[in-house]
C-alpha cells in the first residue's frame, strides 16, 4: 500500500504555544485512519495545515504525491474537506449551495448536476435537496457537508471531529456514511475524533497530546500496548496500600484507590496478597478509552501523588 | 486555456451571484440598509424642511419669490443628501456578507478549494457594488417620486446624469467600504459600525444641515472625505433646475445659494465648482481602487503561497 499523505517534522506554534510539535506519521491510500485527542492536542491544527489554510512553521508535508509547498492547489484539488463547523448557506437550498461549491472546482453544467445527482444517491440527499441549509437538522447538515467535501470527487476526504455535537443516533448514522464511504469507494478517509468508539473502529490511530505524537497503531495494538485493566480498591489511605501499589500506576479519590493491573491473575495476586487490607474492590476490563486515558496521562498518573 | 477562462468566469459569476441570493433572501438586511436614508428623508419632511424654507426666505425678504420654488429649491438639497447618503450607507451594510464569511469560517472553506486566490476579493467587491447600486437606485427611484409629486425641475440630461453620478459613487463608497472592513472582524463589530457610520455620514457630508453653516476647521475636514464631493455633484444636478428658476427672478440669490446649501465647497479657501468637485472626487475613487488593488494582490499572493494566518 501506498502512503497518500506523508508528513514528517511538522510544527506550529501560536505565540508562545506549540499547537504541532514536530510530528511524524504518514496515511495509507484507502485506509481509514483516525486522529485521536483533546480539546487543544493539536488535531484541527494539523488538519488546517494539510488543507493549506494556515501556514506551518517547519516540517514537510506531501499530499497524494505533491509537496504542500510546491504545489498548494494541486493538494487542494486531491482534498475534500468537512469542517468542525457549518461553513455552508443557511439561507440558500442545499442544490444551490453545492452548485456554488462546484463551481470552485471548475465543475458545472452537466457535469454538475450528474454529480450532485450521483452524490444525492449516495448520501440520500433526494428529499433535502431543496430545502434551505439553515432549517435542516444536525444530521442531515453533516450529510450535506460531507457532500460539499466530495463534489470534485478528492482523492481523500478530511473530516474534523465529523460526529460532535450530534446526538448518539445521529452519530452512529452519520459514522455508517463515513465508514461506506471508504468501503465502497475505496477513498481514503483522514478524520479527527474525541470518541473511542470512532478511533477503535480506524485502521489506524494517532493519538495527539499537547502538540506530539503520544501512541501510534491500530486499535488492536494499542489496546495490547495501552490498556490494563483498573483495580478498584475502596479503603482509606494508608501506607500499606500506597506501599503496596508504588510500582503501579495509581490514584487515589473519591476514598478508594485505582490502579492499573495487567489482567485478571495480576489482580487476584494482588487482592490475595493484601486481602486483609482490601475491604471492597471492583475490577473492570480495559478498552480504548484506557488506551488513550493511558497514553495521555490526563487522568490516571503514577504513584507519587 | 480556453476552458481554464471559462472556469474561472464561472467561478467568479457564482461567487457574485450566491453573495446576492443570500443579501436578497435575508429581507431584514435589505430592509435595514435602506433605513439611513429613509431616515434623512423621514427627518427632512418631519422636522427640517421649514426650518431650511425659513432660512432662505429671511435671506430675500424683499425679493418677491414664490413660496413654492423655495420649497422645491430646498426639496432638490433634500433629495440629494438622501441619496448621497444611500450610496455610503448602502454599501457599508452590504458589506456583512464578507464579514459574515470570515466570522463563520465560509472563507476558510472557499481557501481549502483550488480557486484563484485573487477571485475571491474581486467576487467581495464587485457583489456589493452590484447590491448597493440596485437599493441606489432603488431610493433614487423614490426621490424622484417625491419630485414628482412636489415639482419636477430636472432635466432628461440631470436625470442621465443622476444616474451615472449614483453608479460611480456606489463603486467609490464600494472600495472604501470594502478597504474599511477587511479590519472588521465579526458581525457585532460590522453592525456597530454601520450605526456609526450612518448617523455621522449624513453631517459629515452636508445632507442634515448644509456645510456651510458649520464652522471653517470642520469643513475643511469634509474635504477629506469622499463623500462630500459626491453629496455637491448630488446637489449640483438636482438643485440646478430649481435654482435657475429662482434666479430668472431674482439673480443676486443665483450666487449667495449656490454657498449657502454646498453646491460649491470652500476648498482651503478657494471655491470650487462642479467640475473641480467631479475631479477630485474621481482622484479619491481611482487612489481607493489603487490602495484595494494592492493590498489584494498582496493578500492573494500571500494565500498563493500557502501563507495565511487565521486567528
Amino acid at each position: 500500500m501506498q502512503n497518500i499523505i506523508e508528513i514528517s517534522e511538522l510544527k506550529k506554534s501560536f505565540g508562545s504555544v506549540r499547537a504541532v510539535d514536530d510530528i511524524t506519521f504518514s496515511v495509507e491510500e484507502g485506509s481509514l485512519f483516525a486522529f485521536l485527542g483533546l480539546n487543544g492536542a493539536g488535531k484541527t491544527t494539523t488538519i488546517n495545515i494539510i488543507c493549506t489554510i494556515l501556514k506551518k512553521d517547519s516540517g514537510k508535508v506531501n499530499v497524494a504525491g505533491f509537496d504542500l509547498d510546491v504545489a498548494p492547489e494541486k493538494v487542494r484539488e486531491n482534498i475534500g474537506v468537512v469542517f468542525q463547523k457549518a461553513v455552508l448557506d443557511d439561507s440558500l437550498s442545499v442544490y444551490d449551495n453545492l452548485c456554488v461549491r462546484a463551481s470552485f472546482y471548475g465543475i458545472y453544467g452537466n457535469k454538475r448536476k450528474d454529480r450532485i445527482d450521483e452524490l444525492s444517491k449516495i448520501l440520500s440527499l433526494d428529499e433535502i435537496i431543496k430545502r434551505p441549509y439553515g432549517k435542516l437538522s444536525g444530521g442531515q447538515r453533516r450529510r450535506v457537508d460531507v457532500a460539499r467535501g466530495l463534489i470534485h470527487s478528492p482523492r481523500i476526504l478530511i473530516l474534523d471531529e465529523p460526529t460532535t455535537g450530534l446526538d448518539p443516533q445521529t452519530r452512529k448514522a452519520v459514522w455508517n456514511v463515513i465508514e461506506n464511504l471508504r468501503k465502497d469507494l475505496g477513498m481514503t478517509v483522514f478524520l479527527t475524533t474525541h470518541y473511542m468508539e470512532e478511533a477503535s473502529s480506524a485502521d489506524d490511530v494517532v493519538i495527539l497530546d499537547a502538540g506530539k505524537i503520544a501512541a501510534r497503531g491500530t486499535p488492536n495494538e494499542l489496546k495490547e500496548a495501552y490498556s490494563y485493566d483498573l483495580l478498584t480498591v475502596y479503603s482509606p489511605k494508608n501506607d500499606v496500600l500506597d506501599k503496596a501499589f508504588a510500582d503501579l500506576k495509581f490514584l487515589y479519590e473519591n476514598g478508594a484507590y485505582r490502579v492499573n493491573v495487567l489482567n485478571g491473575e495480576h489482580a487476584k495476586r494482588i487482592l490475595s496478597e493484601y486481602g486483609a487490607y482490601i475491604p471492597d474492590f471492583e475490577l473492570r476490563k480495559g478498552d480504548m478509552d484506557d488506551v488513550f486515558l493511558n497514553v495521555t496521562g490526563k487522568k490516571l498518573v503514577g504513584g507519587e501523588q | 486555456m480556453k476552458s481554464k477562462i471559462k472556469d474561472i468566469s464561472v467561478m467568479l459569476g457564482m461567487l457574485i451571484k450566491r453573495s446576492l441570493n443570500i443579501f436578497l433572501k435575508d429581507k431584514m438586511s435589505v430592509f435595514f440598509s435602506l433605513l439611513a436614508p429613509l431616515i434623512v428623508l423621514a427627518v427632512y419632511v418631519l422636522f427640517l424642511a421649514d426650518i431650511q424654507v425659513d432660512a432662505v426666505k429671511s435671506n430675500f425678504e424683499n425679493v418677491p419669490i414664490d413660496d413654492k420654488l423655495i420649497k422645491n429649491f430646498v426639496d432638490s438639497w433634500m433629495l440629494a443628501g438622501v441619496i448621497a447618503v444611500a450610496c455610503i450607507t448602502v454599501s457599508f451594510s452590504a458589506q456583512n456578507i464578507m464579514i459574515a464569511d470570515k466570522e463563520r469560517g465560509v472563507l476558510v472553506d472557499i481557501l481549502s478549494s483550488p480557486i484563484p486566490r485573487g477571485l475571491i476579493g474581486v467576487a467581495y467587491l464587485i457583489s456589493n457594488i452590484i447590491i448597493s447600486l440596485c437599493l441606489c437606485y432603488i431610493v433614487l427611484a423614490i426621490s424622484f417620486v417625491y419630485m414628482a409629486i412636489s415639482g419636477w425641475t430636472l432635466s432628461v440630461s440631470d436625470v442621465v446624469l443622476l444616474l451615472a453620478l449614483t453608479l460611480v459613487s456606489v463603486v467609490s463608497a464600494g472600495t472604501l467600504s470594502t478597504l474599511i472592513c477587511f479590519a472588521v472582524k465579526t458581525s457585532a463589530q460590522h453592525g456597530a459600525f454601520v450605526g456609526i457610520t450612518s448617523a455621522v455620514i449624513g453631517f459629515l457630508i452636508g445632507a442634515y444641515m448644509p456645510l456651510s453653516m458649520f464652522p471653517k476647521a470642520v469643513q475643511y475636514i469634509t474635504l477629506f472625505v469622499p463623500g462630500t464631493y459626491s453629496a455637491a455633484l448630488f446637489r449640483n444636478l438636482f438643485m440646478d433646475g430649481a435654482l435657475e428658476k429662482i434666479a430668472d427672478i431674482a439673480p443676486i440669490a443665483d450666487n449667495e445659494l449656490r454657498k449657502a446649501f454646498s453646491m460649491e465647497l470652500d476648498f482651503f479657501g478657494t471655491t470650487i465648482g462642479a467640475n473641480i468637485q467631479l475631479a477630485i472626487f474621481i482622484a479619491f475613487t481611482v487612489l481607493t481602487f489603487g490602495i484595494w488593488l494592492v493590498i489584494e494582490i498582496i493578500k492573494a499572493l500571500k494565500r498563493k503561497r500557502n501563507r495565511v494566518q487565521i486567528k
